[in-house]
């Protein structure tokens, strides 16, 4: 490069290393790169006094002082971007551990949500959810159901009549097997949630209002085997993959053979605790096989026809589920309650 | 009820610890809840299912087992020498109402002495929970807990005539009852009579006047059937529940009757000094008929899911004193013995089969078919709704479906059909079934403002019921319920309170989630528990749907609220059951939108609503929204007017519109909008 070039470009390395500032930078790019009044245009047009012979060599000498000065000044920019950049970032930095944000937790009520859950692992055996109402008659509520009028059977759910005597408030869900069957013919695979209404006096375990599941499978052949298969099943979904099952004889006026069916304990594991009262099991549900009288009461012929049913409290599985202490704080609704079950939803 | 191991020990031979007696009792269907060890004794607690009368004593409950572990079963003995034929005294038995009492037996014993029951049988009645009394009503209760079958016995002088008559009671009837409770009978309740009057409540209770006594020196025995509803009611009417009732109406055994009478007349000459002056009167109008009940093999393995061995199923029935008739083709003809009331059917066998067998042995299999899908659309799009509320932001609560008619009608909005009362409610102050959601939505409110919780937002999804032309109308309803901020944000003075707009924006979501495309709103002015003003019912298609909006400040005030309570009600039937909205992809448009703000005053009757209603209206296609940018009320608007900046968005999916077309559009609009509403340009 040319000794009159080099000097310029030497005054130019000397002027970036004092700059400090964006005006300082505005100033140095117009007093070096401006078009009309710049030191790089200036030297272009001393070309028409340069020898024809010189004119080449000027020419590629003028243009590599360029290609210099712009990266120079390419990476000034970038170092007092740099600069600027770091600066604000001390500058803007937050107290990263000032309070959020509070947006709105929407959540489902722990019994619904436990519903929802025990209909899901039904779903998925390819169940169907049907319902029905809560304010029934007595032919839908126990006599479909095979309860006789005045059977001590009908002690065992204090009954709320309505409107004179006319309806009562169902006692469980199982006249939904009473209209499901009346409506739809077999194969059939449904699970009926819903409320039930006992006239219990409200304690720590009871509540006039609870929730229940009724289960219903009616088709050519299905079994007692059939029905301990399924609630196994249902029990390894729902509480534990290693829980044992277990079915006892008991009665229900709608199924014969009848069961209660416990599962091993949650909490010991079977070797005996409190909650289980030492037993090793907890009682969870009851079942059968659906009672030929009830085929009849829903015009279908016993003969042709198999099935079983089901019946759980879905309000004893939260309680089971969460150790819930007290049955009415579902009905308190007091959301610091209702906001423990967010993080499980 | 409770059984006393030793007591069993009288019938069978036991090695068993309680606790396995325990474990195999529950697994043959007679559950026991808690062994305790009472003195040399254990008891077991017995929860025995109302289908098993047979099994509401000691003998039975060693049948259960005689059978399980394969050992003989005692009975207990009965006189052998012969009874008097010719009774010693004037006593005569008849039935008059032979429909409601099959059977009874009585017999005369003379010369006992009321005093203390002997020691040992003192143990066993307190080991059970009975408390002694003397020794002949002890007899009475010790053979009740020994055989199940409750006894009576009567002062004999004091029975008129030395009659006794089974029948109906006269209306107005009264009779005193061993209680010492008069009570007032009706002709459906069966009585025992002597010649003139009741003495008896036919199996719920005796007579105070022929109660036995010290002075009694001759007893007539009881031992009678009586039908089962015919106890439970003449029971339920009168408030009673005795022991004996609770046995009757279960179903007692028709057999049974002259066997616990000897065997209590044995254990009265022997403890109570007697001696039997009569016959055995046995009046026994109707006999037992047991049925035939075939039971199927292949029917067997079709509801237990095995192939039973012919061999344990005879000995098994037989065992429990099940007679087998016969066996051919694969099905034995089988007659349950008296005492079994709940063997009707060859499913009730099946299960005696199955309960021998073992639940706990029966294999575990899956059904092996599929069904036809038939979850209602109704559930479907409620559990969307949940899942919308939700992701709203709010909680989903459950509350009480028994309500006072004041709070729910306040909260009603509106007053179709009435509430559904409850007869027999378990708070006096909450005789009726819901009607409507926010009474509880507007209780639960409360109770968490006391809490002092803050920022609350609450939905509840339920059914509620109306007295409508004498017919039950169910309906799912929603209420939605809020105070508080609904983002909270103080530090940086960002919050955002609840308010009427937000309440509509929640509403407005939940109806286009359930593809309800237009709704209308009108003021809520009418609705009661609303402040007006800040109230709206929407419609859709023309029917009301729902009402939102601030609660009422009188009423707010009178709860006690120390803020802003909003509160809305959806019907949700009509929605619910709407057929699926067709939905298809539609292309989205590569052509810019357009717009162009207009600002004018208007007067303040015409809402933006109207005005929006308005513009859609002409049908332009090009008009793709209307917003509303700005709303200003100042000193420079005129007295009655307010100023709106309304952005009006243009676009054609076929092209871009040109400044020109958009400038066309637009005048359309403002002409429209000058001619219809009288705006004034700013």
């Amino acid at each position: 490069m040319r000794k009159d070039l080099e000097q310029i470009l030497v005054e130019f390395r000397q002027e970036v290393e004092r700059v400090a500032t964006d005006e300082h930078l505005k100033q140095l790019h117009g007093k070096y790169f401006s078009r009309e009044k710049g030191v790089l245009s200036a030297q272009l047009r001393r070309i028409r006094e340069i020898p024809v012979a010189e004119r080449p060599g000027f020419g590629q000498d003028v243009n590599l002082l360029k290609q210099e000065m712009e990266a120079e000044f390419d990476r000034l920019t970038r170092t007092l971007a740099d600069e600027d950049y770091h600066r604000r970032v001390e500058q803007e930095r937050l107290d990263i551990t000032l309070p959020a944000v509070g947006l709105p937790r929407g959540s489902f009520h722990p019994i619904k949500m436990v519903e929802q859950e025990l209909c899901g692992i039904f779903e998925r055996m390819g169940y169907s959810i049907v319902e029905g109402p809560e304010i029934e008659t007595d032919f839908y509520n126990f006599g479909a159901l095979n309860f006789p009028p005045d059977h001590p059977a009908r002690d065992e759910q204090d009954t709320f009549f309505v409107a004179g005597g006319r309806y009562l408030l169902r006692t469980h869900t199982s006249p939904v097997q009473i209209r499901t069957m009346q409506q739809l013919a077999p194969p059939l695979k449904i699970i009926a949630p819903g409320k039930v209404f006992r006239k219990d006096t409200p304690d720590a375990t009871h509540y006039p209002i609870f929730h229940q599941i009724e289960g219903l499978v009616v088709a050519e052949n299905v079994s007692l085997a059939d029905l301990k298969g399924t609630l196994h099943d249902f029990a390894r979904q729902f509480f534990a993959p290693d829980v044992r099952v277990r079915l006892r004889p008991s009665f229900f006026p709608f199924v014969e053979p009848g069961a209660e069916v416990d599962i091993s304990c949650i909490f010991c594991g079977g070797s005996g605790c409190r909650i289980c009262k030492q037993s090793g099991w907890i009682e969870i549900l009851g079942a059968g096989m659906v009672h030929p009288n009830v085929f009849v009461n829903c015009g279908l012929d016993p003969e042709e026809h198999t099935g079983f049913a089901f019946g759980m409290g879905v309000d004893r599985m939260a309680i089971l589920k969460y150790g819930v202490p007290d049955i009415r704080m579902f009905w308190e609704n007091d959301v610091r309650f209702l906001n423990q079950f967010w993080y499980v939803q | 009820m409770k059984i006393s191991l030793n007591w069993l020990k009288d019938f069978i031979m036991l090695d068993e610890s309680s606790v396995d007696l325990a474990h195999d009792l529950s697994m043959l269907g007679l559950a026991v809840d808690t062994v305790a060890t009472v003195g040399p004794d254990e008891i077991l607690e017995l929860d025995i299912t109302a289908n098993r009368p047979d099994c509401l004593n000691h003998l039975g409950v060693a049948r259960e087992l005689s059978v399980a572990y394969g050992v003989p079963l005692r009975r207990p003995g009965v006189p052998t020498a012969p009874l008097p034929e010719v009774a010693a005294v004037p006593v005569e038995i008849s039935i008059a109402g032979e429909d409601l009492c099959f059977r009874y037996c009585g017999l005369v014993i003379d010369g006992v002495r009321l005093q203390p029951s002997p020691q040992w049988l003192q143990e066993r009645l307190e080991a059970v929970g009975q408390r002694p009394i003397n020794n002949i009503v002890d007899i009475t209760n010790y053979v009740l807990q020994e055989l199940g079958h409750p006894l009576h016995a009567f002062d004999f002088r004091r029975l008129k005539q030395g009659r006794i008559i089974v029948r109906r009671a006269r209306r107005g009837e009264k009779i005193e009852t061993l209680d010492r409770q008069v009570r007032i009978l009706t002709e459906e309740m069966l009585v025992i009579a002597d010649a003139e009057d009741a003495v008896a409540l036919a199996g719920v209770m005796g007579g105070a006047h022929s109660e036995v006594d010290e002075g009694s020196t001759s007893i007539l025995l009881e031992s009678a059937w009586f039908l089962p509803t015919s106890v439970r009611k003449t029971a339920r009417q009168l408030g009673m529940n005795t022991e004996a009732s609770y046995h009757f109406e279960r179903g007692a055994d028709l057999e049974m009757p002259p066997y616990a009478l000897l065997r209590a007349a044995t254990l009265m000459t022997e403890l109570a000094g007697g001696e039997i002056v009569s016959p055995l009167i046995d009046v026994y109008p109707r006999r037992h008929q047991p049925p035939e009940i075939t039971l199927r093999a292949n029917q067997l393995r079709r509801l237990i899911g095995i192939d039973a061995i012919p061999d344990f199923v005879e000995k098994t029935l037989q065992r429990l004193e099940f007679q087998v008739v016969g066996y051919d083709d694969g099905a034995w003809r089988v007659r349950p013995p008296s005492f079994r009331v709940d063997v009707s059917l060859e499913a009730d066998l099946i299960e005696e089969i199955a309960r021998f067998q073992g639940y706990d042995r029966l294999p575990s299999t899956l059904p092996a078919f599929a069904a036809a899908p038939v979850t209602a659309r109704l559930t479907r799009q409620r559990d969307r709704l949940r899942m919308y509320m939700r992701e709203s932001g709010f909680q989903e609560i459950l509350t009480n479906s028994f309500v006072s008619t004041r709070r729910d009608a306040e909260f009603s909005m509106d007053n179709r059909g009435a509430n559904i009362p409850v007869d027999n409610p378990l708070a006096e102050e909450e005789p009726f079934f819901r009607a409507n959601l926010l009474g509880g939505m507007v209780e639960t409110l409360k109770f968490n403002e006391n809490n002092f919780n803050q920022n609350v937002r609450l939905f509840e999804i339920g059914a509620a019921y109306r007295l409508e032309d004498e017919k039950i109308n169910e309906r799912h309803r929603l209420a939605v319920g809020a105070y508080g901020e609904y983002i909270v944000h103080k530090w940086m003075a960002r919050n955002q309170p609840v308010d009427y707009f937000y309440l509509k924006g929640v509403i407005q979501g939940l109806l286009e989630r359930l593809g309800v495309s237009g709704f209308t709103l009108a003021p809520g002015d009418d609705i009661a528990f609303l402040q007006p003003g800040h109230a709206a019912v929407f419609s859709v298609d023309g029917h009301v749907r729902g009402v939102f909006g601030l609660l009422n400040q009188k009423i707010s005030r009178d709860w006690k609220f120390r803020q802003d309570i909003l509160l809305g009600e959806v019907e949700l039937n009509s929605f619910l059951s709407l057929p699926e909205p067709a939905f298809a992809f539609r292309h989205l448009s590569r052509f810019p939108q357009v717009t162009r703000d207009l600002s004018f005053t208007v007067d303040n009757k015409v809402s933006f609503g109207t005005i929006k209603r308005g513009l859609f209206g002409l049908k332009i296609p090009e008009i793709v929204d209307v917003k509303l940018l700005d709303l200003y009320k100042g000193e420079d608007v005129p007295q009655g007017r307010r100023a709106l900046t309304v952005r009006l968005v243009f676009q054609d999916p076929q092209r871009t519109l040109t400044d020109r077309e958009a400038d066309t559009l637009r005048d359309r609009v403002t002409g429209f909008l000058v001619k219809e509403y009288e705006i004034r340009f700013r």
